[in-house]
């Protein structure tokens, strides 16, 4: 089964049509739009739209005051780009439609990588915004899934519609691992965010199937604001995956999510991401820059969170899941892939913050720069001073290929409890000659060498992935290095 | 200026900066000055201060002009600072000016010790002093910069390699709270070599003191620095060392630096410059923190060239209420191929009450290279305490002897002798002291 949220399909044309292909193909797309620009009203526009309670405003309101505050970060390792605020239109809800007639409309460049990626015909048909014909019908799998998941009490909705259907749930737990003031870009989305996904296991379920945002009927438009928030109560487990590895055009530059997790008692989240959005021209011109606070709090005994991400697309990836372990015995990991070519910058990482006794963490950091691409890793871990016999360690490695590109650690290690151990380890080195040269001479050609050794190098954290996943994310890894060498 | 942190002091070094008399180098201190004015003490806003919070080290009414020494005291202080059984010159510093009549120093010709004054207005001086940055990043140098009255000047003439080390005992005999600003240049010339040993001693302990250091140090193709600092400090001084060194072609660098418990606060930067293809460091570093006292050693190695290599290694052990700061950096430039460059910090946090920041920190625009580093944060390995505990060895001796083993990686690779075995007792005797006190 092929996975991803295709919220943007028509988007993705459009980016196509007008960036690298001049053809003119011409988007007429209908849409309610509010003009540009970012004010109380916009906030009060949002909610209105979305029918909201009043504390739902209320909380926006908590989220934009403290915007207005806040100043644009400015120690993050690369050169922030000018953004405007104002230029952004905060609300556009575009009706589906289908674009093209068939395949042959579409442009060869998208098949191309479609079919690199191994997407099946039908999917190909869907992402791509051609009419989807009669045996692919998505509803329908949904719709099935959405029994089973019924059935078991598990809650899997748009975010709105929980508002809707389940207030008491979203207002209990909204907010509460990402408080509206906690950054520039959590605030904005606090005040603005338009959708996204809820997640509510119930005590003792474990979610049969992978939940994932392809399954999730009246997904349109969530992509520049989105909003996620992920609840698993006492002993339940579920597995949910963000994103797609086909690449995501996107019209919308700076990307701004809010993703929440919260674990009780015995609970375990596995949020898996594989981020390909469109990282911009030869130049880096025009790339999406994703700006997105994810944060878990495993609050019960013994819960944990893990987070894998798997990035290669963006100009700019610029995030740190986190984990606060307050249970007892909690454990939080961090499984990372992030690539960089042409003129792309990762500054990504995790922090992991051990407040309760017997905690657990760790974090495996793998970053692989080509071209001009700049990879930094920035952690945290830190212990709190009632975290006894807390542990960790990390693992963060930098691979190299080809001098132009930029590799940089910056781990903050910080203990206040003398129980407590600590690893950190880094590395930096560059694809071993040797070991290209040993493929070349069984008749593997460069390119495939180089991928066949970043395989290996990333095996550890794209083992974390669900299989479909690591499968797919394999061979994005191979296409997203395509010409960094030789 | 608003929000400046310790404002009193502030405004008192802006009025000894207008009202001084000294002649030289104006151009280059009033630029340092307005840059330190502009910025003042730095705040736990900048990165590199982050976890030292300057506030309570400066709250103190320091007199910002050094009163005048007297000789009483300072032979015997100077005798006791002597190091058991090491052959070495003795070069006495009392409150930053050389003191002639205690020192036994080098002849002329295998070394030149004397005066900053003395050599200020000569070229070839300049042209060391100026191609630092006075005016960079770091307040504390610039502040330095402004006010250092004498300095030390030491130049190791080339193709002369001094086995003996120089002992450089700095002795301060303010009796009343001072900021100083002492200055050091040291030069090594092609294929010359040196060895320096860096001791301090007050006459009147627990003062509030406040010492802003500045070291320069400069070796040039193919020469040998081996440089140790013993940072045994008496209570109620803190000190801020900046320590810039510039490596040129196929010179070697060595740096020891070992922080123990004594001094409110200790902290030093060390910046190393690698001006120049195949060089070599090696830094090395021992920090024994007790008390409420902060140890803070950030650490920057600069691979500009190719084929450099650097190793560094520190370790630190945390009893009390002490909190230690660690932050190596390590850049290695886009024509720095072939480097090689290590990296590792141990902590053993002994003290439920102690804390330990770590921040190791990999720049690296070259791909040919060879860089990693290590961190750990831990404590006692119960399996060998109790292993040494049921062969009939105390609770408290064990975890000597553990800490003992733990600085030992570090204490091993002292060249010199005598120099391992006081550092050694040092160790133990602070350990005893340390734990006699928290028990």
């Amino acid at each position: 089964m092929y996975l991803c949220a295709m919220d943007n399909d028509s988007d993705i044309l459009e980016q196509l049509a007008e960036r690298e292909y001049e053809y003119g193909f011409v988007t007429d797309i209908d849409m309610e739009i509010v003009p540009a620009g970012l004010n109380e009203d916009t906030v009060r526009f949002v909610s209105e739209k979305k029918n909201e309670p009043e504390w739902l405003l209320e909380w926006r309101m908590k989220g934009y005051q403290s915007f207005l505050k806040q100043e644009m970060p400015h120690w993050q390792n690369f050169e922030m780009p000018e953004m405007d605020f104002q230029k952004i239109s905060y609300y556009a809800a575009p009706k589906k439609q289908a674009k093209y007639s068939s395949l042959d409309e579409v442009d060869p460049e998208l098949l191309r990588t479609f079919e690199k990626l191994g997407i099946p015909v039908n999917e190909q048909k869907h992402l791509a915004g051609v009419a989807v014909d009669i045996v692919f019908d998505s509803v329908s799998v949904t719709t099935t899934y959405k029994k089973q998941l019924e059935e078991l009490g598990i809650i899997f909705c748009s975010i709105s519609e929980a508002v809707q259907n389940h207030p008491d749930l979203v207002k209990k737990y909204l907010g509460t691992v990402v408080p509206p003031s906690d950054n520039i870009f959590a605030s904005l989305n606090t005040a603005v965010f338009t959708d996204g996904s809820f997640v509510y296991i119930p005590k003792g379920v474990r979610c049969p199937m992978e939940l994932s945002t392809y399954f999730r009927i009246n997904a349109e438009n969530t992509g520049q604001f989105e909003r996620t928030l992920i609840i698993a109560d006492e002993g339940s487990y579920v597995s949910y995956l963000e994103g797609c590895t086909a690449p995501m055009r996107d019209e919308n530059q700076l990307h701004a999510a809010v993703v929440e997790l919260i674990a009780m008692k015995d609970a375990e989240i596995k949020y898996s991401t594989v981020q390909n959005w469109y990282p911009g021209d030869k130049d880096g011109k025009g790339g999406i820059y994703n700006f997105v606070t994810k944060r878990g709090a495993c609050r019960g005994e013994r819960s944990k969170i893990s987070w894998t991400q798997v990035e290669t697309g963006s100009a700019i990836t610029w995030k740190y899941p986190s984990v606060l372990l307050l249970g007892e015995g909690s454990e939080g990991e961090f499984y990372s892939v992030a690539v960089t070519n042409k003129k792309q910058i990762a500054d990504t990482g995790t922090k992991i913050h051990h407040l309760g006794a017997n905690t657990k963490s760790r974090i495996i950091s793998k970053g692989i720069s080509a071209g001009e691409g700049q990879n930094s890793y920035r952690g945290l871990v830190q212990i709190g001073p009632k975290a006894n016999n807390a542990r960790n360690f990390t693992q963060c490695d930098s691979l190299l290929i080809g001098n132009n590109c930029g590799a940089h650690t910056f781990p903050y290690i910080e203990s206040k409890n003398n129980t407590a151990m600590l690893e950190h380890e880094a590395t930096t080195s560059k694809i071993g000659e040797d070991q290209v040269f040993y493929l070349n001479q069984r008749g593997i050609d460069q390119e495939k060498a180089i991928a066949l050794i970043v395989n290996g190098y990333a095996k550890e954290v794209l083992n974390q992935l669900p299989m479909e996943f690591a499968v797919e994310a394999q061979k994005l890894l191979s296409l997203t290095l395509e010409g960094s060498v030789g | 200026m608003t929000n400046q942190v310790a404002t009193p002091l502030y405004n008192k070094l802006s009025a000894a900066f207008e009202s001084r008399n000294a002649a030289d180098l104006t151009p280059l201190r009033e630029a340092a000055f307005a840059k330190f004015k502009a910025k003042g003490f730095p705040s736990v806003k900048e990165e590199d201060w982050r976890f030292t919070s300057l506030v309570p080290y400066l709250d103190v009414d320091f007199s910002v002009t050094a009163e005048a020494a007297g000789d009483a005291g300072i032979q015997q202080a100077v005798d006791a600072a002597a190091i058991e059984g090491l052959e070495a010159y003795r070069l006495v510093v009392v409150n930053g000016r050389i003191h002639s009549g205690l020192s036994v120093l080098p002849e002329p010709d295998e070394m030149h010790i004397g005066p900053l004054q003395e050599v200020i207005n000569t070229d070839a001086f300049r042209a060391h002093f100026e191609a630092e940055d006075h005016t960079g990043g770091n307040s504390f140098t610039q502040l330095n910069t402004a006010f250092f009255t004498d300095g030390v000047y030491i130049e190791v003439p080339k193709n002369v390699s001094i086995e003996k080390p120089v002992h450089i005992i700095h002795v301060n005999t303010a009796s009343v709270p001072t900021l100083f600003h002492p200055r050091q240049v040291i030069v090594v010339n092609r294929s010359a070599g040196a060895v320096f040993l860096e001791t301090s001693v007050s006459l009147h302990p627990k003062q509030a003191m406040f010492f802003n250091n500045v070291l320069q140090v400069i070796v040039k193709e193919n020469g040998e620095c081996t440089h140790y600092r013993i940072q045994d400090n008496a209570p109620g001084e803190r000190w801020v060392h900046h320590t810039q060194v510039t490596q040129h072609r196929t010179s070697r660098y060595s740096n020891y630096t070992f922080s123990l418990p004594g001094a409110d606060l200790i902290r030093n930067n060390l910046e190393l410059k690698l001006d120049g293809t195949a060089t070599e460091s090696h830094l090395y570093g021992l920090y024994l923190a007790a008390g409420n006292q902060l140890t803070d050693n950030h650490t920057a190695i600069e691979h500009i060239h190719p084929a450099c290599q650097s190793t560094e290694h520190y370790k630190g052990v945390l009893l009390d209420n002490a909190r230690a700061v660690f932050n190596g950096k390590v850049f290695v430039q886009r024509e720095a191929q072939q480097t090689n460059a290590y990296q590792q910090n141990n902590n053993l946090l002994i003290s439920d009450k102690a804390t330990v920041y770590a921040k190791p920190q990999l720049e690296i625009f070259a791909d040919d290279v060879k860089c990693s580093h290590g961190c750990t944060i831990g404590q006692f390995n119960n399996e060998s305490l109790f292993y040494l505990q049921s062969r009939g060895i105390g609770e408290e001796s064990a975890r000597k002897l553990l800490v003992e083993a733990f600085m030992f990686d570090v204490t091993d690779k002292i060249e010199h002798e005598p120099i391992r075995e006081h550092l050694q007792e040092l160790i133990h005797q602070k350990m005893t002291a340390a734990m006699a006190a928290g028990a």
